[in-house]
């Protein structure tokens, strides 16, 4: 019989043909975790990706202190490793360490006390057990000493406690012989060789040092030498901030309200959004939202929904305004 | 088109089974990244979209009608993604595929359309990635049912138990596998010729 003719020969000779190198098995291992998390809260029906990882760590925790009771009689005096933050995002080349091992950091892992995080090229996300959610930079070293309390080796941390759970409690951030606090707050903390910066973009920060003790409120920045500190004014928006929105995942907002929509870009942009005027606001509450603004900087993920909706936006004194497309026609749009 | 499973496996998600997303994942992890890898030519990037593609697709599973395959649903959210990464880093892929041309696409995503048989003299390393591709877009009950009998050389006893099937099915399963990559193949192969011509 001919060749030609044999199927079976044929889909064999076929099949044997040099093909594309195989996966490296390390790449399905760093994306599985993620996009399991994200399966997992898709199937359970969970609004939010957050809401739902701040329930399993607080379901950790919950388990957690409970096996602290349970042994208490028996190991009166010991302290059990319970996780004090979860991580909410992470990409490639995130390393955690604990206890001398290293690993690639996972989506929903919980961290313990001790825990050292190094993000390298890529950025993260955690979310303590008292509800600060904190995001690295690039190129961050930090390590986790307690859930109120962090050792910044480099790079760049920014912490929002606005979503704060439990008794007031401030979480201290070491950083060089500094030590930063907040009092319900938004701010970004960055150290280079030359300085310790500090930029408040909402509520109060103290610092204290060998300088004493210095606070900057809204739209502060307080800058930590070798020879002192320095207090100054810092702008609480723009192209310097658009990391924070990269190193976490928003919310989804496919088929929500515009007004959560507005909330969240005026919390992440750190720029007060309004209607041009309460008709315009009024007419516009119950409009949806459409389209997805995974990876878009704040700027972006507004014009994309915003013209999806027939709206557009004017920016004066760092102040965005809302309008109807056809009133924008003409207007420049600040960036 | 094995649709009913891919239906199958889409509801069984949808319900929460841990075997079913073990099942999807490795299944299309390997056929995403290739599928980004060869437009990027940059395996870290194509980690990090194939993530986000994957992580798109379950969080829509819904949305997923069946009109297309599962493959090519995920293939079309990937290509979103790789669009937004270029915007996000002022990069444009230049890579050309002979595979993103609309005829091309049209016999990958409509695989077993009637064509001649496979043309000898095509360059082996042509053959061999159409090949991949073809398997790429099979479901992947069949992909897999043909790398057990053709490349491991498995009886089909041993491949109605993995198939958790009877032999007779296991059989019909065989078949209409090799006939889809045959039809699929030389679909595939006479448009990326009409594309080089």
């Amino acid at each position: 019989m001919n060749r030609q003719d044999d199927p079976d020969a044929v889909v064999r000779d076929l099949l044997r043909q040099s093909r594309p190198a195989a996966i490296d098995a390390d790449r399905a291992a760093r994306v599985r975790p993620a996009v399991h998390a994200a399966w997992k809260e898709a199937a359970a029906g969970t609004r939010t990706w957050k809401r739902g990882v701040a329930i399993a760590a607080a379901a950790v925790l919950v388990v957690a202190s409970a096996l602290v009771l349970l042994n208490w009689p028996r190991e009166r005096g010991s302290s059990p490793a319970a996780p004090i933050a979860t991580t909410l995002f992470v990409t490639s080349e995130v390393v955690f360490q604990h206890d001398g091992q290293a690993r690639a950091g996972r989506v929903g892992e919980g961290l313990r006390s001790g825990t050292r995080i190094t993000t390298y090229g890529g950025r993260a996300a955690i979310l303590l057990v008292n509800g600060v959610e904190l995001r690295l930079d690039w190129n961050t070293d930090m390590t986790l000493d307690t859930e109120q309390r962090m050792s910044l080796a480099r790079g760049a941390l920014y912490l929002d406690s606005s979503h704060r759970t439990g008794p007031p409690a401030t979480v201290a951030i070491v950083v060089r012989g500094s030590v930063i606090r907040d009092v319900g707050t938004r701010y970004e903390v960055r150290l280079s060789d030359q300085e310790l910066r500090v930029r408040v973009r909402d509520g109060r920060v103290e610092v204290s040092g060998a300088f004493g003790i210095r606070e900057a409120d809204r739209g502060g920045q307080l800058s930590v030498t070798p020879s002192g500190i320095l207090s100054g004014r810092a702008s609480t928006s723009g192209a310097d901030w658009d990391w924070i929105v990269r190193a976490t995942r928003p919310p989804e907002f496919e088929g929500r309200p515009l007004p959560e929509f507005l909330a969240w870009a005026e919390r992440e942009g750190g720029r007060p959004i309004r209607f041009a005027d309460p008709a315009f606001e009024r007419a516009n509450a119950a409009t949806i939202v459409y389209g997805a603004i995974e990876r878009l900087t704040v700027d972006e993920a507004l014009d994309v929904v915003l013209s999806s909706c027939g709206l557009a936006r004017r920016t004066d004194d760092d102040v965005i305004t809302i309008v109807a497309a056809d009133d924008a026609s003409g207007t420049s749009k600040a960036k | 088109m094995d649709n009913g499973s891919e239906r199958e496996l889409v509801r069984r998600m949808l319900g929460g089974d841990e075997g079913a997303f073990d099942e999807f994942f490795t299944d299309y992890f390997p056929r995403l990244f290739r599928f980004a890898v060869i437009r990027l030519r940059d395996q870290d990037a194509a980690e990090d979209l194939v993530q986000n593609s994957l992580i798109a697709a379950v969080r829509h599973l819904r949305s997923w009608r069946g009109e297309a395959t599962l493959f090519t649903w995920l293939c079309t959210i990937c290509r979103r993604e790789i669009s937004a990464w270029e915007k996000r880093t002022s990069r444009r892929v230049t890579v050309s595929l002979a595979e993103d041309d609309p005829g091309v696409r049209a016999a990958l995503e409509s695989i077993g359309a009637a064509a001649e048989a496979p043309d000898a003299g095509l360059a082996r390393a042509d053959t061999g990635r159409i090949v991949q591709l073809v398997l790429d877009h099979l479901p992947p009950r069949y992909s897999r049912a043909l790398e057990w009998k053709y490349l491991e050389e498995l009886r089909v006893d041993d491949i109605a138990a993995r198939l958790q099937c009877t032999p007779k099915a296991a059989e019909s399963l065989l078949t209409r596998a090799r006939d889809a990559f045959r039809d699929a193949f030389a679909a595939v192969h006479a448009a990326a010729n009409e594309v080089r011509s």
